[in-house]
């Protein structure tokens, strides 16, 4: 397996939820045009979303991209 | 709480292999008792799509009625792409199932049983392909 196959996008969606106000996923799925189970899924990382999306979360959080999403080696 | 699109895959998904499942299931039974050659299958296929067709739109509409604002919105790109996952799912049953069909019909078997073989692998395709989303929407909610 290549390193890139070990790699994990981890995010801090649910902290930055928590952060503004107690946005809930519906209303962050509503800012950024996808649904609720979607950023559920992104949000526990079970789902990487597109450059787009991430950039429109994190631009909603007004935060820079890689403050919301980075890269983590998976655990073995 | 499931999405419109994964209870729409569910509609999908038990709507084809209830209908379709009866009409095998009867085949199946015709076969047994020899009766294929006369039993007249052409008669209730076609009821069979109709039914499909009424259960089908019914139920997609309660769900649509239930969650207006969603079964408005486009799918997102999650959705977009459980739904070509699926697809491609479907696409090797129904490669695989032709392939068996050609071997049968190169081997003589009566057009009764290919036709019916190849509605099969039509059929239990898109079985497979709603199934997969909805193992899909499940695995990544």
């Amino acid at each position: 397996m290549r390193d890139v196959d070990r790699l994990h996008i981890r995010n801090e969606i649910r902290r930055l939820r928590f952060e503004h106000g107690e946005m809930t996923q519906a209303e962050l799925a509503d800012r950024i045009g996808v649904t609720r189970q979607t950023v559920n899924a992104i949000e526990q990382a079970k789902y990487s979303p597109s450059l787009e999306v991430a950039f429109q979360i994190a631009r909603v959080f007004d935060r820079p991209l890689e403050s919301v999403f980075h890269y983590e080696p998976a655990r073995r | 709480m499931m999405s419109f699109r994964e209870k729409s895959a569910w509609v999908s998904l038990l709507a084809y292999a209830g209908v379709y499942g009866y009409y095998f299931w009867v085949l199946s039974r015709a076969i047994a008792a020899g009766q294929a050659t006369t039993f007249p299958f052409g008669n209730l296929l076609v009821r069979l799509m109709v039914l499909l067709a009424i259960v089908e739109l019914g139920l997609q509409l309660l769900i649509a009625l239930r969650a207006p604002r969603e079964a408005r919105l486009p799918a997102d790109e999650r959705e977009r792409l459980i739904t070509l996952k699926a697809t491609r799912i479907a696409f090797h049953v129904v490669m695989i199932g032709a392939a068996t069909i050609c071997a049968a019909i190169a081997l003589g078997v009566p057009s009764f049983y290919t036709t019916n073989g190849l509605f099969l692998a039509i059929v239990v395709a898109e079985v497979a392909r709603h199934a997969s989303q909805v193992v899909y929407f499940r695995r990544d909610a």
